[in-house]
């Protein structure tokens, strides 16, 4: 299915193109592997019930995005709110380790993890982004420096960042 | 460790088997791509006072009308009466509207001229103290209500945004960004993230265009636009 053809049926496109994206994105707030599938499964639920449609193909993606955000900071927050202790799916950091940056990049503020996850894998610019997230390109870019800055602070050791 | 790395280990991540079959079983249950729902119209507070205003002024106009003909129905001068009622009703019509707007001018200006509204917002900023507690009674009853007071504030991720005096008709994707979580006194500025001077907690928001944050009031069934501030003009 290519072209305006996701415009017929969006769910079976987002699923057969995206899935993946979802996951990866979902993967950076989840607590472990099963619940980032929960995650997918309820985006693309969300997106079943939505009836306005969408303009092009860019922005189908860019709704699966902000909507799993959305999703993946509701969750962390009523994970937050029933002080439930969570189940670490990675390993702590550990040098040479499978998911290594995965795992420095899930200890960031929700904001950085979502500008690092689509500006340096997904390729968006910063003012994509911020078109994607409703918020100011200058805000984007202080998040990508600010979590820039935090990584090489947990690589060099120091063990944190002050924002 | 580098970028490479980052991107190495996502692409590890597909998805498994089973997510794929819960997926396709979602396929399944959901009928073909049904229609788009009808998009639901913007209120236009402006069209519904004329609506009001000329629905009230052929009542009047009717009654006139078997008022001065002492019978049931219209005969042919009171035809012309009538019509001549009916002009004199647009004239009212306006006059009501104009008459109405210096109420509700700020939020009808900003339906109408989002520039002309922003620049609203900033020319209250330093000085405009008379104009701050503007919840008009008289206003509400009868345009779009404006249900809240122009010092209302919230803070979100660091940042205070005060309201710009309108409400917002955007699309929505049905997903909050997120809610208030703590309400403090009116009139006082909200020191912590997710706090607000105004309405309950519980009440959500989305982040806006051009980083305004918009907040749902469920008993107005609208969204209020909030712009964001420097923390020196922050001071109803």
């Amino acid at each position: 299915m290519t072209g305006t053809a996701f415009l017929q049926d969006p769910l079976v496109y987002a699923i057969e193109h995206y899935t993946d994206m979802v996951l990866r994105l979902a993967a950076h707030y989840a607590p472990n592997l099963s619940d980032a599938e929960d995650v997918v499964q309820d985006v693309f639920e969300k997106l079943v019930r939505f009836e306005k449609g969408f303009e092009n193909e860019e922005h189908l993606r860019a709704w699966l995005i902000r909507v799993t955000i959305n999703h993946c900071h509701t969750l962390a927050r009523a994970s937050r709110n029933s002080e439930v202790e969570l189940q670490e799916w990675l390993p702590a950091r550990e040098e040479g380790g499978q998911w290594e940056m995965l795992t420095l990049v899930r200890q960031l503020p929700p904001n950085y993890r979502d500008a690092i996850y689509l500006h340096y894998y997904e390729g968006y610019t910063a003012k994509e982004i911020a078109q994607i997230l409703h918020t100011r390109p200058n805000t984007v870019l202080t998040w990508l420096r600010r979590g820039r800055e935090a990584l090489r602070g947990h690589m060099e050791g120091d063990g944190g960042y002050e924002c | 460790m580098s970028v490479e790395q980052y991107r190495n280990e996502l692409d590890q991540l597909h998805a498994s088997p089973e997510l794929k079959a819960r997926l396709a079983a979602l396929q399944r249950e959901t009928p073909p791509a049904a229609k788009p729902s009808k998009l639901r119209l913007a209120k236009r507070a402006g069209a519904s006072v004329v609506a009001a205003a000329a629905c009230l002024m052929m009542c009047v106009a009717v009654w006139r009308g078997e008022m001065l003909s002492g019978k049931g129905g219209f005969s042919a001068a009171d035809a012309s009466r009538s019509s001549a009622a009916a002009e004199h009703s647009t004239q009212m019509d306006e006059a009501m509207v104009e008459a109405a707007a210096p109420e509700s001018g700020t939020e009808t200006a900003a339906a109408e001229n989002p520039e002309a509204a922003a620049a609203d917002g900033a020319a209250d900023a330093p000085g405009a103290e008379q104009k701050t507690e503007v919840a008009n009674p008289s206003a509400a009853s009868g345009a779009e209500a404006i249900a809240l007071p122009q010092t209302a504030t919230l803070r979100i991720n660091g940042e205070l945004y005060r309201y710009a005096g309108r409400q917002s008709d955007a699309l929505r994707c049905g997903m909050m960004d997120g809610t208030i979580t703590a309400v403090t006194a009116s009139g006082e500025t909200p020191t912590a993230d997710n706090q607000a001077n105004f309405g309950t907690v519980g009440m959500g928001y989305q982040y806006g265009a051009e980083g305004t944050v918009e907040v749902y009031l469920e008993e107005e069934d609208a969204w209020f636009v909030f712009e964001a501030v420097e923390e020196g003009d922050a001071q109803p």
